[in-house]
């Protein structure tokens, strides 16, 4: 086994060769090991056991699981200090993946939190910021279909609050 | 499924972070998880939300730009110090992580006060400071304000509302001697031009106007150095707010009332408009 140092410096050479990854739903992806691994916490359960050749992960659905896997290979690629992706056409390419309906998004973002993708889960959470920002409290509450439950005399509260920032 | 998400305090926190101040102060009002979201003690860890007057950008000519990042980088340092209740010392930028492209947007935005939010609510002995002095810019939370001065060429004031949410408005003085004020070229905003413990009052020039502006901030136990409120971006609207810092001076668990401008006629001469009530010396039992 490689110790931690030169598994830090080297990480590429045990993530040779596929890995089947099966969503909640049944639906299965062969995935490069590489590409799964940029998921932690599969990544973490390829370093348990590499002899494994599948890996269950029973709360991501395979709408969600095609799409973190289509994430991470084109970051795998994209990420490269050889690629010839320019930081503009990563955005660009992130800015059309995550412009998907709301269920996809906060689905995504469940996902990206259970398989641990930092990146992504960044994505998502900022997507989910743009949505709300500009946006009264009470079409904030509509377009995310939450209930109001403060009394008149905390949203004063809150309103003094802030106050300052309207002056 | 945005149910599923908005139950994750993890996630919620990671989203309110990438908002601004004013997106924040719209989510507050949603629901009371979300208000409650936006207090959580995790969420501004490490990534202190500052909105910078930008005439400190213009005060100085010789500084830069990147000062504002500058700045910005110490007192991330110094919220982070304050929740490992370490010394609030600024500290030199390594090691902070800063979100560069928030600072640049609020400089575009021009927003007009500066806006610090605590990562947990304040205790009344604490307080959250800000200083301008030859040697630079420092902001800190501490029992006390440091080198409030008549005299000095430094001068501190914060605003707190007691409830975490901290934000320091306006301007300074830079070259304070013998109580004359050396013109400004800030657009908007307050200077503190002298405390005066004396007569307690703190004076403030309003620099679009050049109109002086006496705060009575002396009121029944209450003794400077005060820790101020301010709100307002021009003198008809501003308010402001005191409360009297532990030190070797008492303090007074009532708030100074709403204290309206002064007349700008006669400015500098112009009396509270309510006479203070006599002074009453509450002792401090925690000394």
């Amino acid at each position: 086994m490689a110790t931690p140092a030169a598994a830090a410096a080297a990480p590429a050479p045990q993530l040779e060769g596929d890995i089947k990854l099966v969503s909640e739903d049944a639906h299965e992806f062969v995935t490069p090991k590489n590409v799964a691994a940029q998921c932690k916490m599969i990544k973490t359960m390829l370093e348990v056991s590499e002899e494994q050749e599948f890996i269950n992960l029973p709360n991501v659905k395979g709408k969600e699981l095609e799409k973190v896997i289509e994430y991470c290979r084109y970051h795998v690629q994209a990420d490269k200090p050889d690629s010839g992706v320019s930081d503009n056409d990563k955005k660009t390419w992130d800015e059309n993946f995550v412009k998907v309906d709301k269920e996809t998004l906060f689905n995504l973002i469940m996902a990206a939190n259970y398989l641990d993708v930092k990146s992504l889960l960044d994505l998502t959470c900022a997507t989910v910021a743009n949505m709300l920002k500009n946006k009264t409290p009470e079409e904030i509450r509509r377009e995310f279909n939450i209930k109001n439950d403060l009394t008149p005399e905390e949203e004063e509260e809150i309103k003094r609050e802030s106050a300052w920032l309207y002056q | 499924m945005a149910a599923e998400v908005f139950a994750v305090p993890e996630l919620v926190e990671l989203i309110f972070s990438c908002l601004d101040i004013r997106s924040l102060a719209s989510v507050k009002l949603v629901c009371r998880g979300w208000n409650q979201a936006t207090k959580s003690t995790t969420f501004w860890r490490g990534q202190c939300r500052l909105v910078l007057h930008p005439s400190i950008l213009e005060y100085n000519e010789k500084k830069p730009s990147t000062d504002w990042v500058q700045l910005y980088r110490s007192v991330l340092k110094v919220t982070e110090s304050y929740e490992a209740g370490k010394s609030t010392d600024p500290i030199a930028s390594e090691n902070v992580h800063i979100l560069p492209d928030e600072v640049t947007m609020e400089i575009r935005s021009r927003s007009p006060w500066v806006q610090f939010r605590c990562p947990t609510p304040l205790q009344e002995s604490q307080t959250i400071w800000f200083c301008v002095d030859g040697t630079g810019w420092r902001i800190g939370v501490g029992s006390e304000v440091p080198a409030c001065g008549m005299g000095s060429t430094s001068a501190s004031y914060g605003l707190c509302d007691w409830n975490g949410s901290v934000g320091f408005g306006g301007e300074w003085h830079q070259d304070y001697s013998g109580g004359k004020a050396v013109p400004s070229r800030v657009p908007i905003g307050l200077r503190l031009v002298a405390l005066s413990p004396t007569q307690g009052t703190l004076s403030f020039l309003w620099p679009r106007d050049g109109v002086m502006q006496r705060f009575p901030v002396a009121r029944a136990g209450v003794r400077l150095p005060t820790y101020l409120i301010f709100t307002g971006t021009e003198p008809a609207r501003m308010r402001c707010l005191g409360r009297a810092l532990k030190g070797d001076l008492p303090w007074s668990d009532e708030p100074l009332d709403v204290v309206p401008m002064l007349p700008a006629a006669d400015p500098v001469a112009a009396p509270p408009l309510s006479p203070p009530p006599s002074p009453i010396p509450v002792p401090d039992s925690r000394d």
